[in-house]
């Protein structure tokens, strides 16, 4: 049988430091609880404690040109990893600080069953990341850091910052 | 004057190129985090990744920081004077979002142009800063419950 498996999906950078505050902060109530943590990073940036399987990055932060070849291969990418975790793990929930490496992995596990999390990262205060624009369609529960998003994001729970 | 510049993890050339070709840096003491050895100049005491970023942080009297979250959060807890250079290199113009908020929040002045990076550095040494409060992260029980199906 496969084992209850929470899935943590970040990028590195910001996202990488949010997850891993969110991560410390989860941790003490998952322990006893009969479930796995595994995760899904960008590149080689994992946080330790847990598995983390290696995600290219979305979008090059610097050449349109180039984003067009990374965005099909991370496509193809998130897929091919998606069904890695679940051959392995019965999924039950998805938690994402972001980036773009997030919206293929949730949408396929929010098929399988898994209950999908996501916080819009913290730097935002007056404007939207494309990845929070399409995580807020995709999410179950949605998270803002900032009080000033709520206008954006009306049906998101304020959560304070990490 | 200690000054440690710092672009994080995404290459902010046009930044580092300024402050190695401005005097002003020369002159004082400057430490630089460049995210790219590559970039390293010559005559500047120069890394591309830290595990211990805290000691140049609390070692400076002024951070120039590109306006990523991680960095610019770590820096206002330490109650550091904060010069935002918002990272106009990337495609995503994002960081000028954070940099603004700080900037008319009074928590942190932001540099627009580099032109006026030296004079910006020199007037957030001795300026005063109000502090950041943040509300604290009250939703982890929340997240939890509604992960294991609790809730």
């Amino acid at each position: 049988m496969r084992a209850r498996a929470i899935v943590l999906i970040y990028g590195k950078g910001g996202h990488r430091a949010q997850m891993e505050r969110l991560y410390a902060r989860l941790k003490p109530g998952l322990d006893g609880r009969a479930v796995e943590v595994v995760g899904i990073c960008e590149d080689d940036h994992a946080l330790k404690g847990f598995r983390s399987y290696s995600h290219p990055s979305v979008r090059d932060k610097h050449s349109l040109l180039k984003s067009l070849v990374t965005f099909p291969a991370s496509i193809l990418w998130s897929v091919s990893i998606t069904i890695r975790v679940v051959r392995e793990y019965r999924v039950i929930g998805v938690v994402s600080t972001g980036p773009g490496i997030a919206v293929v992995p949730s949408i396929l596990l929010k098929i399988t069953g898994a209950r999908i999390v996501f916080l819009e990262t913290w730097a935002r205060y007056e404007t939207r990341s494309v990845t929070g624009r399409v995580m807020y369609r995709v999410a179950d529960r949605f998270y803002i850091q900032n009080p000033s998003l709520k206008k954006y994001y009306p049906k998101a729970i304020y959560g304070g910052l990490l | 004057m200690n000054v440690f510049v710092t672009v994080g993890t995404t290459r902010f050339d046009s930044l580092i190129n300024h402050v190695v070709q401005d005097p002003f840096f020369s002159d004082c003491d400057c430490i630089l985090q460049v995210g790219n050895k590559v970039l390293c100049p010559k005559g500047f005491d120069c890394f591309e990744y830290t595990d211990s970023i805290h000691h140049y942080y609390h070692w400076a009297d002024v951070v120039v920081t590109h306006g990523g979250g991680g960095s610019v959060y770590q820096l206002l807890a330490l109650s550091k004077p904060i010069v935002i250079v918002p990272n106009y290199d990337r495609l995503d113009k994002h960081q000028c979002d954070i940099a603004r908020f700080m900037h008319e929040n009074g928590h942190a002045l932001v540099v627009e142009s580099l032109d006026m990076l030296s004079e910006t550095v020199k007037k957030a040494a001795n300026m005063t800063f109000r502090p950041f409060k943040r509300d604290k992260f009250f939703v982890t029980e929340d997240i939890l419950g509604f992960l294991l199906g609790d809730n």
